[in-house]
């Protein structure tokens, strides 16, 4: 219940940040703005509108959850604010999974708002909408709210500018994990080889919520491969939300 | 009194701010269109020089791999529309554009598709046939990319010995993936039983040219259909030459001789604009044909020799060398008859 309050509130004052809504405004451009690269593609153009609609919802998305994420913890104890809070009978953890969960229930509505107008509009320049392209919807989604913990998860240990700077390179790595593994013959069996797969098991594999290139190319993608990574996403966050946890609790404020 | 003007709100707002952005929009343009003509005309083809490996790009590009295909894809169409406004075109670069293209986006079926069908209107079968294959293995489920295979041996290799069964495979192949078996299945039984495959060309073309929403494709239709209409008379010609040959005894000298003897009213024009002429082995040739054929060639010795280079670091001393090192499986003959290639090893430059 106290988690829920402190999320209804973290959701209320997100929603009046001006930069929630610059961003959107910028979605949007994107997303009616690629007919016209469409235009030139010579008959891809429903290609090109699905991939950079989902690039809009993904990247925006992974925008608000850095800049919302990072000063989430930061501001409140820059501002003191959180004083008023923790002198309440309320446990520090209660107070960062209500912060995150109000973030979430953000993200959750940008990403129906902007997944709705790029379904929309698809539909109306002639393109359909199949099961695969929600499927990415859904692990775009899921992709920010591991983001979100990240940001949650630096909010509580740096300054915002620090923590977006930490997030967002992450979060390009996270897209890049694929390096680490992707090794030739002749690092078979060496100590390079085991110290880089460690590397790869240990930061997030974020390119597993990417089925975009298959979204736009209208192709299937299993229920198996789709729950994975779903259960990925959920333990990852999980984790990430437990480590804050631990990190605000220890932290003098 | 401007000052006083300048204090009401909606005066800044309705005046000034307008014209502040419409003086500062114009500098902008000028700006622009001043920077544009001392830009290098060359910069795709530098883009693509210092394009980084696709599969770079696919890990550094945070999961917008697909997005760098279709940016790389609209680069694409630009520069074809651009070699195709250059008499001298190469479209050195198109096969590779593709590639890459199709790396970063493996799903893309357009790109193997179109791309498919540029390489082959182009003369690049085997670049062409190579990229559907990769296609049909990435997307087994798109019937547009074996009927773009058997659209290479219906309208580029309809002269080489078993086009036709290679065509009605891959039209059997698309007829099991689309939603219209039987029309792919009758198409690929009628050319089994034809003798030649122009009548096949010039209805695909003509489909692209009535179902073609893009203008670039209409033109190369259009372009393709008047190319076939030069085969086709120059099959008549031939058609004509062996009857003179039969009746007369021997070979016409000329083309006037059919006119002359009755079996043809007039000489047909080229509707490309080249000549007919009788080669010294009696054969009917179109100059417009010819030439086409001649820059094709020219373009792959010219990226034989640009491989060679690359690789020695110097020009081969003959076309020769460039098979006997293996950059090239063989020099292609030069299409007109007792012709043949000028090369300048010092330069590296094959002329026709």
């Amino acid at each position: 219940m106290r988690i829920l309050a402190v999320a209804h509130n973290t959701f209320r004052e997100a929603i009046r940040d001006k930069i929630l809504y610059v961003l959107l405004f910028f979605a949007a451009v994107a997303i009616f703005g690629s007919k016209l690269l469409g235009w030139i593609s010579i008959g891809q153009d429903i290609k090109i509108i699905k991939d950079i609609s989902l690039a809009a919802v993904s990247v925006f998305g992974v925008l608000i959850a850095i800049f919302v994420g990072t000063s989430l913890i930061y501001k409140e104890v820059d501002k003191r604010t959180i004083y008023t809070i923790i002198c309440r009978p309320m446990h520090r953890f209660e107070f960062i999974l209500g912060k995150y969960l109000g973030l979430a229930y953000v993200l959750a509505l940008v990403t129906v708002v902007m997944a709705i107008t790029a379904m929309a509009y698809v539909t109306i320049l002639g393109g359909s909408i199949d099961r695969t392209f929600l499927m990415a919807v859904v692990l775009i989604y899921f992709e920010l709210l591991l983001v979100t913990a990240l940001a949650v998860l630096l909010s509580t240990l740096t300054s915002p500018i620090l923590g977006a700077i930490i997030v967002f390179s992450l979060y390009v790595t996270g897209h890049a994990t694929g390096i680490f593994v992707d090794l030739p013959a002749h690092f078979d069996d060496t100590f390079a080889k085991h110290m880089l797969e460690i590397v790869y098991y240990v930061l997030p594999n974020l390119s597993n919520f990417n089925i975009r290139a298959e979204a736009a190319n209208e192709l299937p993608v299993t229920g198996g491969y789709f729950l994975w990574a779903v259960f990925y996403g959920v333990f990852y966050t999980g984790m990430l939300l437990v480590v804050a946890s631990l990190t605000f609790e220890d932290k003098d404020v | 009194m401007i000052r006083q003007w300048l204090t009401l709100r909606w005066f800044r707002w309705a005046v000034v701010a307008p014209l502040v952005v419409a003086v500062a929009y114009t500098c902008t343009t000028m700006a622009q269109l001043h920077i544009d003509g001392q830009r290098d005309s060359d910069v795709i083809e530098e883009e693509l020089l210092y394009l980084p490996n696709e599969k770079l790009m696919t890990h550094f590009t945070a999961g917008l791999s697909s997005i760098v295909a279709d940016l790389l894809w609209l680069r694409c169409i630009q520069y074809l529309a651009r070699e195709f406004e250059n008499p001298d075109s190469k479209f050195t670069w198109l096969e590779h554009m593709l590639q890459t293209i199709t790396r970063l986006d493996p799903h893309f079926t357009g790109a193997y598709e179109q791309g498919g069908t540029l390489l082959a209107a182009l003369g690049a079968d085997e670049a062409a046939e190579e990229l559907l294959r990769t296609g049909a293995v990435n997307r087994p489920d798109r019937w547009e990319i074996p009927f773009e295979i058997a659209k290479i041996y219906i309208l580029n290799r309809r002269d080489q010995p078993g086009a036709q069964t290679a065509a009605s495979y891959y039209l059997t192949w698309t007829a099991e993936l689309s939603d219209e078996p039987d029309f792919f299945l009758n198409w690929a039984y009628n050319i089994q039983l034809q003798h030649n495959l122009i009548d096949s060309g010039r209805l695909i073309w003509l489909q692209v040219y009535e179902n073609s929403r893009d203008d670039f494709m209409r033109e190369l239709a259009e372009q393709k259909l008047r190319e076939l209409d030069v085969h086709e008379y120059r099959q008549l010609l031939n058609e004509a030459a062996e009857t003179y040959a039969l009746r007369v005894g021997s070979p016409p000298e000329t083309l006037a001789d059919l006119v002359t003897e009755g079996l043809i009213d007039a000489l047909p024009e080229d509707p490309l604009g080249g000549d007919f002429f009788i080669d010294p082995d009696g054969e009917v040739q179109s100059t417009s044909l010819l030439d086409m054929r001649v820059e094709r060639r020219l373009q792959s010795i010219r990226g034989g020799v640009e491989r060679y280079q690359r690789e020695h670091g110097e020009m081969p001393e003959s076309l020769d060398i460039l098979v006997e090192s293996g950059t090239m499986r063989s020099i292609p003959p030069h299409p007109y008859p007792d012709r043949d290639w000028e090369y300048d090893s010092i330069t590296g430059e094959v002329h026709r």
